[in-house]
């Protein structure tokens, strides 16, 4: 039972993907997660083996009676393999530190991957919400419910002076991250980015790779995050973040017009070329897959690619990952043979569309 | 890229070492990588840890210094320090001003705002909430030269306060 239900989370990619929302030309997803604590338990820093399960079975048992939960699945980590853990990584349902050290850990799914829970990562529990497009009071909204559902049954480690107590200092308070995965091609392209993430760092915003922590740009996608959370509530960290991101769509979206303007056929040849390779080429590793699909994404936004949509766009993205390709071929490949494989995928795809 | 250790794979992580005035570069793959024991490649936040690390132990605590303990978990000031991770939610309260010191450093604020627990969310709570952000526009008031709101809302914050002494 739970081993089908494991499967067919693995198969589908999530339905959120295709949902589209909001400035979704521009926001790939947004993110709000919730770190928590059990009151009296060790954090996962200092706790034995022992104290480990016993966190891990009570969220278990309080999310089974979460509402918000209902009809999700429950995955013992210890019950995982390394390949379905790294598939789950790369759907960002677990950390890539979850992947290799997994156990007494677990993981919590609501239907349709919107909303999810991990347990024993670096604090007891972390809720997350997914939505497609610029989401965030949305996202917060699902998650903040489900952290209600879980106070009846949970204590949290909570201090009035310090709020949410957590395993590191820097998510103490209301223990809340917003993150916009964000694809900003015409910032890069005109070089203001450098300028437009110093300004998002000087408001204590962080910008990286889409990856997350250390993670470098790849496919001119970013990550942006709130730093602070301490000293600020979690309406204000909403409704600051949903500005700052608008206005940073706002420069996006001027670089484009006058990419537009100033070299509409410049772009449009790079554009049409990147869309002709991925329809025909035998190789490709996932760098150059994501630089492409960049460019094709830019296309579909400015209404110059018209036959594929960003649905179709976001589900290549999570599907060409490398644990992903392999699951879908349904064999352990090597570098050269993934990158066979990559090319075959998407050209089955973009030909289909 | 192959990587210049087994020659096989395709190298995943490039970095630059600096050795004196020589600049060497290195292309690796992640197999070559864990097995030579470059460690810190495979955690992925040393970047965020080695920020944190200066910011927790330049506030050391007076008494005990880095080998004060957390008693109800044993973890030392140092060990929090190095990766600002805290061993107990009673490590707040045994690192008390030194914590409030590090939080102030990376938040520029040390005092929760926003939601609780619903244990927490006594009348007595919210009013001593009230009172702090009354408090707070009362110093504004006072600064801006603005007495006449000054006044009420001294007025206000003593009703607050006379109110929760008759609880």
């Amino acid at each position: 039972m739970k081993q089908k239900q494991l499967q067919r989370l693995l198969k589908n990619p999530a339905s959120w993907l295709a949902e589209g929302g909001e400035e979704s030309e521009l926001v790939f997803a947004t993110r709000v997660r919730l770190a928590r604590n059990i009151d009296g338990r060790k954090f996962t820093y200092c706790a034995e083996a022992s104290e480990l399960t016993l966190v891990r079975d009570e969220v278990r048992d309080a999310l089974a009676l979460a509402p918000s939960m209902k009809g999700s699945i429950f995955l013992d980590m210890n019950d995982t393999t390394e390949p379905e853990r790294m598939i789950l990584a790369e759907r960002r349902l677990i950390s890539h530190d979850m992947v290799r050290r997994f156990t007494n850990r677990g993981l919590a799914v609501a239907r349709g991957e919107k909303l999810s829970v991990m347990v024993n990562e670096e604090d007891h529990i972390r809720l997350q919400s997914f939505e497609s497009g610029l989401a965030v009071c949305e996202a917060f909204d699902r998650v903040s419910r489900l952290d209600d559902d879980l106070d009846g049954s949970l204590e949290f480690a909570f201090s009035d002076r310090f709020g949410y107590l957590t395993a590191c200092a820097t998510n103490v308070g209301t223990g809340l991250r917003v993150s916009a995965m964000v694809h900003l091609p015409g910032l890069v392209h005109n070089g203001d980015i450098r300028q437009v993430s110093d300004g998002l760092r000087h408001v204590r915003l962080s910008v990286r790779g889409s990856y997350g922590e250390g993670s470098e740009v790849v496919g001119n996608f970013f990550q942006i995050s709130n730093l602070i959370t301490l000293g600020l509530s979690e309406s204000d960290t909403v409704k600051n973040m949903d500005s700052h991101i608008r206005k940073v769509l706002e420069f996006e979206k001027k670089a484009r017009e006058t990419l537009l303007k100033e070299a509409r056929s410049l772009l449009e040849d790079k554009i049409w070329r990147a869309y002709g390779i991925l329809k025909n080429a035998r190789m490709l590793d996932s760098r150059e897959a994501m630089g492409l699909i960049s460019a094709v994404r830019l296309g579909v936004g400015l209404g110059i690619v018209t036959d594929t949509g960003l649905s179709d766009l976001n589900e290549i993205l999570i599907m060409i990952q490398p644990m992903h390709l392999q699951m879908l071929y349904e064999k352990v490949m090597g570098p050269d043979e993934r990158d066979r494989s990559r090319a075959d995928y998407i050209r089955s795809r973009l030909k289909a569309s | 890229m192959i990587c210049q250790f087994c020659k096989k794979n395709n190298a995943t992580i490039h970095f630059t070492n600096v050795d004196g005035n020589k600049v060497v570069k290195i292309h690796i793959c992640r197999s070559c990588a864990e097995a030579k024991g470059f460690d810190y490649l495979k955690r992925s936040n040393f970047e965020k840890t080695d920020l944190l690390a200066g910011l927790v132990s330049s506030a050391l605590p007076e008494k005990g210094g880095a080998r004060r303990r957390c008693e109800h978990c044993g973890r030392t000031y140092a060990a929090f320090s190095k990766s600002a991770g805290l061993g107990c939610s009673k490590c707040y309260d045994s690192f008390g001003e030194e914590i409030a010191k590090v939080l102030k450093r990376i938040h520029g604020n040390a005092r929760h705002l926003g939601k609780s627990p619903r244990r927490y969310c006594t009348e007595k709570v919210h009013a001593r909430r009230r009172i702090r952000a009354l408090e707070d526009e009362l110093r504004i008031s006072v600064e801006l030269e603005n007495y006449e709101r000054a006044a009420r809302l001294r007025d206000e914050i003593a009703d607050l306060k006379k109110g929760m002494e008759k609880r």
